[in-house]
């Protein structure tokens, strides 16, 4: 009998990055931007972020904040496990390929 | 505090979870970076504006398989579709009787009014078109009351769909163009058919679908009577030429050229614009009693 396909799942060079920006700490959009050297956009990092907690890569809280402060308040990120082995497996992916031919056996 | 009224604007343009998800940590970090310096405040400005122009197509992307649903199908576009059938063969009849009444003041010979007055058929599409979004939008409204986004996302197909209607409905009238002018310049002369520029004329629809959408917040007999009201005026307006407008052009220097350019826009957005004013005095004389406002 033939066996369901498995959808893999899928993890672009960007979110990696944002995965390792990450680490284990909570951090917020623009303190991902601020650490990536460039590498991140302002446009685009919400979007992104956005996507990888649908994803289940990233979760996510409103930060708290003192009674009667003003403006909207921050949303801090983390790490999913299920991110961080995703990621895992894209690191281990990512050197299996970078190998020549030769070195791979 | 910077962003209050950009968030004022991402909130009623947004789906609330898209908003919490998406637009308020931009703007909450644009609300931080304004507490150190003002450079990086207006850096972060586009990047807002980048992030809800993204939200809104996602919602509207979220919107689109609601307008289109099997129930929609059924309730809402069929219906729509008789009335846009009907608004066609109305305009038509008008186009028809006008067109051909001109025709006969201008003597042409049997075999090019037969090709003119055939286009007139493809003419009638356009304004068809969107009476379907009149209707639709109406219709869609009715269905869920809190859905104006829903009733944006059908607008935007609509105008899609208009675009291609335009551009087959010239392809269609390309004969009947090239008949006037060989018979009104007869044999040996040379002329010149210039093709309507056709994305700007699809575009100067998109107004009359966003009109619809206007119209929708409205319920009862007022939204029939002002699209139809606003529908023959424009259809009145375009047989005629906008030749009311010659005596103004005349007077101002300048405005010959800005209205009577080969572009339909600014005409077309000057007569909406005296529509949507006529049509608010219409309602606001009779229509008041019944008019529920959208909940």
């Amino acid at each position: 009998m033939p066996q369901e396909p498995i959808k893999l799942p899928s993890i672009s060079s960007t979110e990696a990055l944002i995965v390792e920006l990450l680490g284990g700490h909570e951090r917020f959009g623009l303190e991902l931007v601020d650490g990536s050297d460039g590498r991140l956009k302002r446009g685009t990092i919400y979007v992104t972020l956005s996507r990888m907690e649908t994803k289940g890569f990233v979760e996510s809280r409103q930060e708290e904040r003192p009674a009667g402060a003003i403006g909207l308040p921050r949303r801090m990120y983390r790490v999913t496990a299920y991110g961080a082995k995703v990621h895992q497996a894209y690191l281990l992916l990512r050197d299996a390929l970078a190998l020549k031919p030769a070195e791979a056996h | 505090m910077p962003g209050i009224w950009m968030t004022r604007i991402a909130r009623r343009l947004t789906r609330p979870d898209t908003f919490d998800r998406l637009v308020s940590p931009a703007i909450a970090d644009l609300q931080l970076e304004s507490q150190l310096t003002r450079f990086a405040r207006w850096r972060h400005y586009p990047a807002i504006v980048l992030v809800i122009a993204w939200a809104l197509i996602s919602d509207l992307a979220g919107e689109l398989p609601r307008v289109f649903d099997a129930e929609a199908l059924r309730l809402v576009w069929r219906r729509a579709a008789a009335y846009a059938l009907a608004g066609a063969a109305v305009n038509w009849a008008i186009y028809y009787t006008l067109i051909g009444a001109r025709l006969s003041d201008l003597q042409i010979a049997d075999t090019a009014r037969q090709t003119i007055l055939q286009s007139v058929v493809y003419q009638s599409v356009a304004p068809g078109l969107t009476v379907l979004m009149i209707v639709a939008a109406y219709n869609l409204k009715r269905r869920d009351p809190a859905g104006l986004r829903t009733v944006a996302a059908a607008t935007i197909v609509v105008a899609v769909t208009t675009l291609v209607a335009t551009y087959v409905s010239t392809l269609l009238q390309e004969p009947a163009l090239h008949a006037f002018a060989l018979e009104r310049l007869r044999s040996g002369a040379t002329y010149e058919v210039v093709r309507p520029p056709l994305l700007i004329n699809a575009i100067s629809m998109v107004p009359f679908a966003w009109l619809g959408v206007v119209l929708s917040r409205r319920r009862g007999w007022p939204l029939g009577f002002s699209a139809c009201t606003i529908l023959g005026t424009w259809v009145l307006l375009n047989v005629t030429g906008f030749s009311f407008l010659y005596p103004l052009a005349r007077l101002v220097p300048g405005l010959d050229a800005a209205l009577f350019s080969r572009y339909s826009v600014p005409s077309n957005l000057l007569t909406l614009v005296g529509l949507i004013l006529l049509w608010r005095t219409i309602e606001r004389r009779f229509d008041r009693r019944d008019v529920v406002p959208a909940r």
